[in-house]
């Protein structure tokens, strides 16, 4: 019998397509049609995205040894899902489907046997959950620091600033005022 | 294997199609609601702001000034709504043909579906433009056409009802008018044109955003979208004469305001003179002009090029244009420049010489330097400042050290108005590479006629709908990111002041490292001065190649 991890390997391309059409599927019907067939990477970013991110993280759950390096890929593909129409819980829980994926295509030939193989795959699973969780944090919190900079950068600083002689004007009288 | 919620989880996967529970829609287009919720829609016009456009700018064209807001039920219409907006379809099918053609001639083949930097970042499929368009399709159908009438939804005709408005709003506030799909399309529909007129429909029921309303009146009553009076305009241009003296060594005294007599009255982005990176391509003017001993003014009356009236309405856009020439005609000069402006340059090449023009008393205009005469400007009379500054390239009219933006490598981001609506495609290039050692085009597929939008255009660059403007901007980041990996790039160039704004937020989101420049700032940087000093750093003080540290 395999161990799981060779499983892993052997089965990537059965698992990884049914992994990125789950992923392609929290889209419209339309669009899951066109970020799926359409190849050119720059006409459909989405598309590209999800399957190469899905694919780097898949390699990274199916090696062994510790996970060093965030996949440039993965966390472009957060940079997308965190700006989209999800809820936080949607846009990420595509990590915790290769779980049932997993089980559903090795499971078979793999379960009972290997239970150390099963825990390691888990806590891979799991460990890289958390890496997208503060990627998707870490996304969202720079959208809200652009959005501050650009209200500190905006208009009212010129419109209600001392470089305009009305407002110098307005303000002057206030103080007489009061 | 023991937390059951996981065991559940993986169930639904074998099971179900998709873990997510998102609103991703099963039912058919016409039966699923527009939802408003925080940060998917602008905000409704100040009633003050609305009440001076009724008052003060054209009255009768933008419904009832109203205190509502978009995510309540009741957006306080008027009684009669369904019957102003079928009279306003009936008047616009009668007043513009192209209208009424493209209500009529799609074979909905589906070219442009994909084509929508909105649809390619959300997959939502009412940000296909053929979708987007049908909205206000199938409401012409049932009330202008027998099959509509007479089959309904078969034919693609439905009811004019309040989710219709709804469904409108949030849809024609998710195109940026940048006319990407039009270059697919085999029938050369322009689906800006029917954004357009949806917008024009909805402004006639009090529907609209601030972000549009606000400086839309600003323009109308001190010409600018900021409101900035003259004294600050010119205080503000003025300012950035300190800036250049400090990077260059050099006081530049040729700036001047509202001098009758000039040769050519030089129209920018109002933004250009207060916000960042605009400024620098401000100070980037300046240096060019001072360096050929131009003979130009600016306006504080005509001081913005920019046109909010043409994400209003086309009366709007009339009366805002009309400042151009009626300025251009008091200042007596021979010809208008533009500078680095972006839905301007779509104003003024399809619409201002139909609007405000022929003008009886400008000239074709002819650069002073080179002799060339700009013909394609023969009716507008206006010419861009990168046609301009390619043409002094073309002749060697410039003293040029191409190593003083050897600290950029950088790409160039094809503005769509530009681009695809006056095809100014070759000038910016050429001027980018008189100027600088390190320029890498984007794929082809994301440049020229086929340029991806910033994703906040027509008005849709505020703060509110960031998500929405960064679901925008994903395609063109996507292709900006490939060039960054591939050949460093760390400058976005592009020539539009929404451009200079969006994209900077748009970087830095999606590619941190990279800055935003018009390219005339790249110029400045490269021009030899008379009488300057060695420059250690660029018009934004960053420090040149060589120099650093």
């Amino acid at each position: 019998m395999m161990q799981l991890k060779d499983l892993l390997t052997a089965k990537k391309e059965i698992i990884l397509t049914k992994w990125i059409d789950l992923l392609l599927g929290t889209y419209s019907i339309d669009a899951f049609h066109i970020f799926k067939n359409q190849k050119n990477r720059f006409a459909n970013p989405v598309g590209f995205n999800v399957k190469h991110g899905l694919e780097e993280i898949y390699d990274c759950i199916a090696a062994e040894g510790v996970i060093e390096e965030i996949p440039s890929v993965l966390e472009e593909l957060i940079r997308i899902r965190a700006v989209q129409e999800f809820t936080a819980a949607d846009s990420i829980s595509f990590i915790f489907a290769i779980k049932g994926l997993v089980n559903t295509e090795c499971g078979k030939e793999g379960l009972t046997d290997y239970h150390n193989d099963w825990m390691n795959f888990e806590q891979r699973v799991d460990s890289m959950a958390l890496t997208i969780f503060d990627l998707y944090m870490s996304s969202r919190e720079r959208l809200h620091s652009i959005r501050v900079r650009e209200l500190e950068s905006g208009r009212h600083i010129l419109t209600d600033g001392l470089k305009c002689a009305s407002a110098i004007i307005k303000q002057n009288q206030k103080q007489i005022n009061t | 294997m023991a937390d059951t919620k996981v065991e559940q989880m993986s169930v639904n996967v074998v099971k179900e199609p998709s873990l997510m529970t998102g609103a991703v829609p099963t039912k058919d287009w016409m039966d699923v609601p527009a939802v408003f919720k925080p940060g998917n829609y602008c905000y409704p016009g100040k009633p003050s702001i609305m009440e001076y456009h009724n008052n003060h700018t054209l009255p009768g064209l933008f419904g009832e000034a109203r205190e509502f807001a978009y995510e309540d039920e009741d957006w306080k219409l008027p009684e009669n709504w369904k019957e102003i907006i079928i009279n306003g379809i009936k008047e616009r099918l009668d007043k513009f043909r192209s209208f009424k053609v493209y209500m009529d001639i799609c074979v909905r083949c589906g070219a442009c579906a994909d084509k929508c930097h909105f649809f390619l970042g959300t997959g939502d499929p009412k940000n296909m433009p053929v979708l987007r368009a049908e909205l206000l399709r199938s409401i012409y159908r049932n009330e202008f056409t027998k099959a509509g009438k007479m089959l309904g939804r078969l034919a693609g005709a439905r009811e004019l009802t309040i989710d219709v408005i709804k469904e409108w709003f949030m849809y024609f506030y998710q195109c940026t008018e940048c006319r990407r799909c039009s270059v697919f399309c085999p029938y050369g529909i322009d689906t800006a044109e029917i954004t357009m007129m949806g917008r024009e429909l909805l402004h006639l029921l009090g529907i609209n955003t601030n972000w549009i309303m606000e400086p839309a009146a600003n323009s109308n009553r001190t010409g600018n979208h900021m409101g900035l009076q003259p004294h600050t305009f010119k205080q503000n241009a003025e300012f950035l004469l300190d800036d250049i003296e400090e990077v260059t060594g050099v006081r530049i005294n040729s700036l001047n305001f509202n001098r009758k007599g000039a040769e050519v009255l030089f129209i920018i982005p109002s933004a250009d003179v207060f916000a960042e990176p605009g400024i620098f391509t401000f100070m980037g003017y300046v240096v060019l002009f001072d360096h050929i001993g131009l003979d130009y003014t600016i306006s504080t009356y005509s001081s913005e090029g920019g046109n909010f009236g043409l994400f209003t309405s086309n009366e709007l856009m009339k009366k805002l244009n009309g400042k151009m020439y009626a300025e251009a005609k008091r200042l007596g000069v021979k010809w208008i420049l533009g500078g680095e402006c972006g839905h301007m340059w779509r104003v003024i090449h399809q619409y201002m010489d139909t609007m405000n023009g022929p003008t009886d008393n400008l000239e074709i205009p002819k650069s002073p330097l080179t002799g060339t005469v700009f013909d394609n400007a023969a009716t507008t009379k206006m010419v861009h400042i990168s046609e301009f500054t390619a043409d002094l390239v073309h002749h060697n009219k410039l003293k040029i050290d191409k190593s003083r933006n050897d600290h950029r490598t950088v790409t160039f981001h094809d503005s769509c108005n530009p681009a695809r609506a006056m095809g100014l495609l070759e000038e910016p290039r050429t001027v980018i590479n008189a100027v600088c050692n390190n320029f890498y085009d984007m794929p082809e597929n994301t440049i020229r006629e086929s340029t991806f939008c910033c994703g906040s255009g027509t008005g849709l660059n505020t703060g509110e709908i960031m998500d929405i403007r960064m679901r925008g901007a994903l395609p063109r980041a996507n292709a900006v990111k490939y060039v960054k990996e591939k050949h460093g790039v760390n400058t976005l160039a592009c020539v539009c002041a929404i451009d200079r704004a969006t994209l900077t937020s748009m970087n830095e989101y999606w590619n941190p490292e990279v800055e935003v420049a018009g390219i005339s700032e790249l110029v400045g940087n490269a021009l030899i001065m008379d009488g300057e000093k060695e420059r250690e750093s660029g018009l934004r003080f960053e420090p040149l190649a060589g120099t650093e540290g």
